[in-house]
């Protein structure tokens, strides 16, 4: 399947996909797929959403024809690749919802204060700290050099940061830091001349395979980290203030596509490869951390308590200042997500 | 600012009493306020501690109920691997401790009982299967006990654990919350404690400055009024804006001032009419007098040259009762020339010894006159100086005479020496006798015009009572000052100094002198 490349699939093909999960889901195996919305129509039928490489966030782009049932028209994928970007677009208004790492993008909320509000959950774990084999815990980084990113406050950084200071290392003082891209950093790392890597899939998955590394952390095992959401969906607040039902509407379709790519990750790595975010050459790496990301967990978790854990933790090494409590008053709105928990028989 | 609350405290219709009782109590409402404030404060600090040992006890709760979560799975785990009587009892006795702490669990969440619930429930599930695995291990069906542990207690086992992180989540972030509330708490009430106490210091220095200002400053300007009018100008008034005592009080000495104004100017007006009938009719006695004796004089020389020397006797005393008549009225016009002010000084340079000399050859038939012995005592040289010789004769001889009268077979010493006083040489006279002495309260009333020591004394010794009094108005007009001392019975010493050199301000002394008369008079 790896050889087929971006052409050798069909639009027709996928859309099939869906609409077999869709069924699967009529027979009711899942609640939520099936239930026809009793809303009214949306407010916007244009509906444009941040893209960037994480592939774990398949679910926005398995979403599409979801959307589409939604009564969305007009679907635009805009590229933003940093958090900066994402920032910048949402204060132009050029994006209305967005994927993003929870702990950056909540990172971001304080910093730069994007006129962004976090809906929801969208799954739990993907990222992966490997250690060199001189690294047996991740105490053991005292002192070492680390790769966390292409530059300060990243994903990787942060998410790093938290990681590393739950069990009393200063992320800011304990560990040297280099700043280079992720190619040159794997290159390091397997030269010996870096002692730990971390990043969302594939990449850390496919340094252990190489015997290079071992897993240090793995979020979508390891507690705590496994029991909470990695990736958030949060909305433009102007856009969300102007048109209620178009984002409850959705965000149930992004909900429901997070069932999809947990029933069928071959669909779901196709959409990525689809929507140009990963070429077709990478669809066995795309797949196979698409399969071992747990999307069917998101109706256990609360993310509320998501938001509430990261905050802590970055509150503790002065990532933001903000108490918890404060930081889910301004920066969340949880009216969707608290609509939709019958209609999809969330449990938290 | 700085006047306008003076005022303001001055010009409130209360009396100093009720202001400063005032003022008193603003201070101390402040002082109760600031306590209140710090009460509340500590009252915040100790619910917030409160709070927070609530919420550790929660976690404790919570993370024990974990701990139990993690104990059992390993209980059950261990049964049915070694399917033993005493491993299921271990087992089913780890459900007894379950059961105790979620009995703690629901202590200290009395104020959150739909979580309770929501953990019990959880729990009571999770209870009921492992039971439920045990009995299956009791009955060796492990195969379905084996079954029922992998689908449904780790699961179960895996939401408690999530629940029981919620939890510990909140409280975690309840704690963050009141630690934040305390640190805003504490900036607010170190900034409030730091307000009231820079209020209070404020409002009591504003308070202190303002009363003690309204009742200072008029009691300053009614000091000023009342040596004004000590200094016999009557001419302003004491202005304050007090409604209180002190503005009465001013306006008691506004209205003295003003009677005092008035009689004033009645008793100089009575005492310059006074000086004038006095210089005119002295003048107009003097005339004829001067005929009375003058006459007395020629007829006394024709008696005596007629030899009709029985006229001769009765004669003199007409011309000695004439002189002494003139005498009298020469110093009641130089006393009323002074008192108008219209004596002048005619200064020149003049040989101090020969002053003495001359003033001590004119006492001398006095000296002898009552068996008294004089002695001088001056240095070689005593030098010249510059002043109106008559009035300086007229002083010494003054004085000299005076010791005279009162000093009977006894010493009379006159001393003379040049002293440095104030920066200024002064010409210092002493005379010095061992007669009658005077008490204090004579002493006192000694420089007053047509007083002598006492009645007595005038008629046992005579005299007009004026030398002295013009003595002293003599010393004064030249810038010069006299002493006495003396004990009753023990003599006396007058003190005169002058300065050697008049000053220009002399035309100033006599008018001082002249005021200070009418001073002695009102």
């Amino acid at each position: 399947m790896e050889n087929q490349g971006r052409e050798g699939w069909s639009r027709r093909k996928f859309l099939e996909g869906i609409a077999m999960a869709g069924a699967a889901a009529a027979l009711g195996l899942r609640p939520g797929l099936s239930a026809a919305s009793e809303d009214p129509p949306p407010e916007t039928t244009r509906l444009r959403i941040r893209k960037a490489d994480p592939a774990c966030w398949a679910p926005m782009y398995v979403a599409e024809p979801l959307l589409r049932a939604e009564g969305f028209t007009t679907i635009e994928y805009v590229s933003g690749q940093s958090s900066d970007e994402a920032a910048k677009m949402a204060r132009e208004g050029a994006i209305d919802l967005s994927p993003s790492f929870s702990a950056v993008l909540m990172f971001n909320l304080e910093e730069r204060q994007p006129p962004l509000k976090i809906l929801s959950g969208l799954h739990v774990g993907c990222y992966a700290l490997v250690g060199s084999k001189r690294i047996q815990s991740v105490r053991d980084l005292k002192g070492k050099t680390v790769w966390v990113g292409a530059f300060k406050n990243s994903g990787p950084h942060i998410f790093f940061s938290t990681i590393v200071s739950y069990v009393g290392l200063d992320p800011r003082t304990d560990m040297q830091y280099v700043w280079v891209n992720k190619d040159e950093a794997m290159r390091l790392f397997r030269d010996g001349k870096i002692d730990a890597f971390i990043s969302f899939p594939p990449w850390p998955h496919d340094l252990i395979e190489q015997g290079i590394g071992h897993l240090l952390i793995d979020t979508n095992i390891d507690k705590p980290w496994s029991q909470y959401f990695c990736c958030v969906v949060s909305g433009q607040s102007y856009f969300i203030k102007k048109n209620p039902i178009a984002t409850k509407r959705a965000l149930r379709a992004i909900l429901k596509a997070n069932d999809i790519v947990a029933r069928n990750p071959e669909l779901a790595a196709r959409a990525v490869i689809e929507k140009k975010i990963w070429n077709a050459s990478e669809y066995k790496p795309v797949l196979r951390a698409l399969r071992d990301i747990p999307y069917g967990k998101w109706r256990e978790y609360n993310p509320e308590d998501t938001v509430r854990f990261y905050a802590l933790r970055m509150r503790d090494i002065g990532m933001i200042e903000s108490n918890p409590q404060q930081f889910i008053d301004q920066h969340t709105d949880w009216r969707f997500i608290n609509d939709l928990k019958k209609e999809f028989g969330i449990t938290w | 600012m700085r006047d306008w609350l003076p005022r303001l405290v001055a010009r409130a219709p209360f009396t100093v009493h009720t202001k400063l009782i005032g003022a008193f109590f603003a201070i101390v409402a402040l002082l109760i306020i600031f306590g209140v404030v710090v009460l509340h404060v500590l009252n915040g600090i100790h619910h917030r501690s409160e709070d927070l040992s609530q919420l550790r006890r929660k976690v404790a709760a919570f993370r024990q109920i974990q701990h139990d979560t993690t104990a059992q799975l390993y209980s059950v785990t261990s049964a049915l691997l070694l399917p033993e009587e005493r491993m299921l009892e271990s087992a089913l006795r780890q459900l007894n401790q379950f059961r105790y702490d979620l009995e703690r669990l629901q202590f200290v969440t009395r104020d959150e009982v739909e979580l309770f619930k929501k953990i019990g429930r959880e729990h009571g599930h999770l209870i009921e299967v492992i039971t439920n695995v045990l009995e299956l291990t009791r009955e060796h069906k492990f195969a379905r006990a084996r079954e029922l542990r992998l689908t449904t207690i780790a699961p179960l086992a895996d939401s408690l654990e999530r629940l029981t992180n919620e939890m510990v989540n909140r409280a975690e972030a309840d704690m963050e919350a009141k630690v934040d509330e305390s640190n805003r708490a504490y900036l607010t009430s170190r900034w409030v404690i730091i307000g009231f106490a820079v209020g209070s210091i404020g409002l009591a220095i504003l308070l202190g400055y303002a009363v003690s200002s309204s009742l200072m400053e008029p009691v300053t300007l009614m000091d000023a009024q009342m040596k004004q009018i000590a200094s016999g100008d009557f001419s302003k008034r004491v202005d304050v804006p007090n409604r209180d005592e002190l503005g009465t009080l001013a306006n008691n000495l506004n209205r003295m001032n003003n009677e005092l104004g008035s009689l004033y100017q009645q008793i100089e007006t009575a005492s310059r009419h006074k000086s004038d009938f006095l210089t005119s009719m002295s003048h107009e006695l003097r005339t004829p007098l001067n005929a009375i004796i003058g006459y007395s004089e020629l007829l006394t020389e024709e008696a005596e040259e007629r030899e009709q020397t029985s006229f001769v006797p009765d004669l003199q005393k007409i011309r000695t009762s004439g002189k002494y008549l003139l005498a009298l009225i020469n110093d009641i016009l130089d006393l009323s020339k002074i008192e108008a002010g219209k004596i002048e000084l005619s200064p020149e340079h003049f040989d101090i010894t020969a002053l003495i000399e001359d003033a001590a050859s004119m006492v001398q038939p006095l000296i002898e006159q009552n068996a008294n012995v004089l002695t001088i005592s001056r240095p070689a040289d005593l030098g010249a100086m510059y002043a109106d010789n008559t009035k300086v004769r007229q002083i010494l001889f003054n004085l000299l005479s005076n010791a005279c009268k009162f000093t009977s077979h006894g010493k009379i010493e006159l001393e003379a020496v040049r002293e440095q006083s104030d920066g200024s040489e002064r010409l210092a006279l002493r005379v010095r006798d061992t007669g009658i002495g005077m008490t204090c309260e004579q002493i006192g009333k000694l420089f007053m015009p047509f007083s002598q020591a006492d009645v007595l004394t005038a008629r046992k010794y005579g005299g007009t009572g004026l030398g002295l009094a013009i003595t002293k108005r003599y010393c004064e007009i030249m810038g010069g000052e006299i002493s006495v001392a003396s004990e009753l019975g023990k003599g006396a010493l007058f003190t005169v100094k002058l300065p050697l050199v008049a000053s220009p301000g002399t035309a100033d002394a006599i008018s001082a002198a002249g005021t200070d008369n009418r001073q002695e008079k009102a």
